[in-house]
């Protein structure tokens, strides 16, 4: 890859692989901080990386950085930088999204990535195993439970509202 | 065989098991009350059988029912991977279960789609300068290239030049003029500046062809000049005798295209030095320093080919040549 085609990466997929980060964690410095990890990395071995490869590769790299520091934060949780926000439920939606959005929330990280993984970016199942490190049924296991476990909580949610 | 203290086991392991017929189980039973310690020791062995009533798998965990079969398609629908026969069973189904379409519905509405307001602000940082090139940094490339080319060039002109150099060596070692004059060439070549430019004159063209060519000539030159000398040697050239011998050979040489000036001239100072030699030796002169053509001798000859000139105050000849040819000596 040259140098331009590394700054078109960055405009090309900045946006995407912050908006899956911020999605998956809710921390807009943290998911900062991963997608500079992720371009950072790519810059280092520019010259390995096929331009072709590098969406997946910049995906691949956010997802692992991401996990490593969900897991890191599960060691070391931090009780009084524990935002509000991530432990109230909302009772009012105003719309259909923020149900959704609401019922995403409560995906476990593996499950959420690969819904977001699909749906935001359109991979297939094996782009999605390659990206996570899983096989490709289990990507179809993982999106079948995901599927319907937003259908159920949406579907309560409507009962009740 | 019956049972006694030493097979005991055997049989009452049967007897757990229950493989053991009516008759055996009687007489297991009657040795137990004959031995009160066995059979105080197969109460404590019976207490420790395992029971497994109440374990075992809920398979109720694995059975799918027809509500799980329409899930699966109605999620595959959503991730387009129904085939057209599974998509003719859901639509059967639909029709026939009404609910299912209230289904569809909520599994529609579980499609994310991205936020295209969030973006990332800060693709700045991320961003690198690209190289930029400036007319002089390209004018200095351009300098460098060709230098790099003609120095390439230079070299290979003159590997060429050495390489046919030690191919004619080789292939004409016994003719000792061309190895003089390939040994010239090869001194032009490769010593002093000036040396070099005659080289270049010489030969000109760093093309390996042309080079062969050239080489083939000088191959042919050398073979006359050697032919040529050869004869001068065997003749007898005096002044005042007829050249008949030497001159067609010198006439042939002198071909414009036959030799180069310089080798025709070192067959003209071989003439010279032959005739004088000779002439030394007609006159019985045995200093080879003494020099018999200025004390008189020449006097004698009158041969048509030859052209003396005699200084006019004092008589003596100062010059000859064969006028025919061009030779000429001349005293210093």
């Amino acid at each position: 890859m040259t140098v331009n085609e590394y700054n078109n990466c960055v405009n090309q997929y900045a946006d995407g692989v912050f908006r899956f980060i911020l999605k998956n964690i809710k921390d807009e410095d943290r998911a900062k901080d991963i997608v500079q990890d992720a371009f950072e990395k790519l810059w280092v071995r520019l010259s390995e990386i096929e331009a072709a490869t590098v969406k997946s590769y910049l995906f691949t790299t956010a997802y692992n950085t991401m996990i490593d520091s969900i897991r890191r934060d599960k060691f070391t949780g931090d009780f009084e930088n524990v935002k509000d926000a991530d432990y109230v439920t909302h009772n009012s939606y105003s719309d259909v999204k923020e149900v959704l959005n609401e019922a995403l929330s409560k995906l476990n990280e593996i499950q959420r990535s690969v819904i977001l993984l699909r749906d935001y970016e359109g991979y297939n199942y094996d782009e999605i195993g390659k990206i996570t490190g899983l096989s490709e049924s289990q990507v179809k296991v993982y999106i079948y439970r995901a599927r319907v476990f937003l259908k159920e909580y949406i579907g309560n949610l409507y009962q009740v509202i | 065989m019956s049972i006694d203290k030493n097979n005991y086991e055997i049989y009452l392991m049967d007897y757990l098991e229950g493989t053991l017929s009516p008759n055996e189980v009687a007489e297991v039973l009657l040795f137990l009350e004959q031995h009160a310690d066995i059979k105080q020791e197969f109460e404590a062995m019976q207490s420790f059988v395992l029971n497994s009533d109440g374990v075992g798998l809920d398979k109720s965990t694995l059975l799918k029912s027809e509500n799980d079969l329409h899930q699966q398609l109605l999620v595959k629908e959503i991730e387009g991977d129904l085939s057209s026969s599974e998509q003719v069973v859901l639509q059967k189904a639909i029709k026939q279960n009404p609910t299912l379409q209230r289904e569809q519905q909520l599994f529609a509405l579980t499609k994310a789609t991205p936020d295209l307001a969030v973006t990332y602000h800060y693709k700045n940082q991320l961003l690198k300068p690209a190289l930029k090139v400036t007319w002089h940094q390209t004018i200095i490339r351009i300098a460098a290239v060709v230098v790099l080319l003609s120095t390439i060039s230079l070299l290979y002109i003159r590997l060429n030049k050495q390489e046919i150099n030690v191919a004619v060596k080789e292939e004409s070692s016994s003719t000792p003029a061309v190895k003089n004059i390939i040994m010239d060439e090869t001194q032009l070549a490769t010593t002093s500046p000036k040396e070099n430019v005659q080289a270049e004159k010489v030969n000109p063209v760093a093309d390996r062809k042309q080079g062969l060519a050239t080489i083939q000539k000088v191959m042919v030159q050398a073979e006359i000049v050697s032919t040529i000398s050869a004869q001068i040697e065997k003749t007898n050239i005096v002044i005042g005798k007829p050249q008949a011998q030497v001159l067609p050979v010198l006439a042939a040489a002198k071909a414009p295209t036959a030799l180069q000036q310089e080798q025709f001239d070192d067959i003209k100072t071989l003439v010279a030095k032959k005739v004088k030699q000779n002439t030394n030796q007609l006159i019985g002169e045995t200093d080879p320093n003494k020099d018999v053509t200025l004390v008189g001798i020449i006097n004698k000859t009158t041969g048509a080919d030859l052209k003396i000139n005699k200084d006019t105050t004092t008589g003596r000849i100062n010059r000859f040549e064969i006028a025919a040819l061009g030779f000429a000596w001349s005293k210093k």
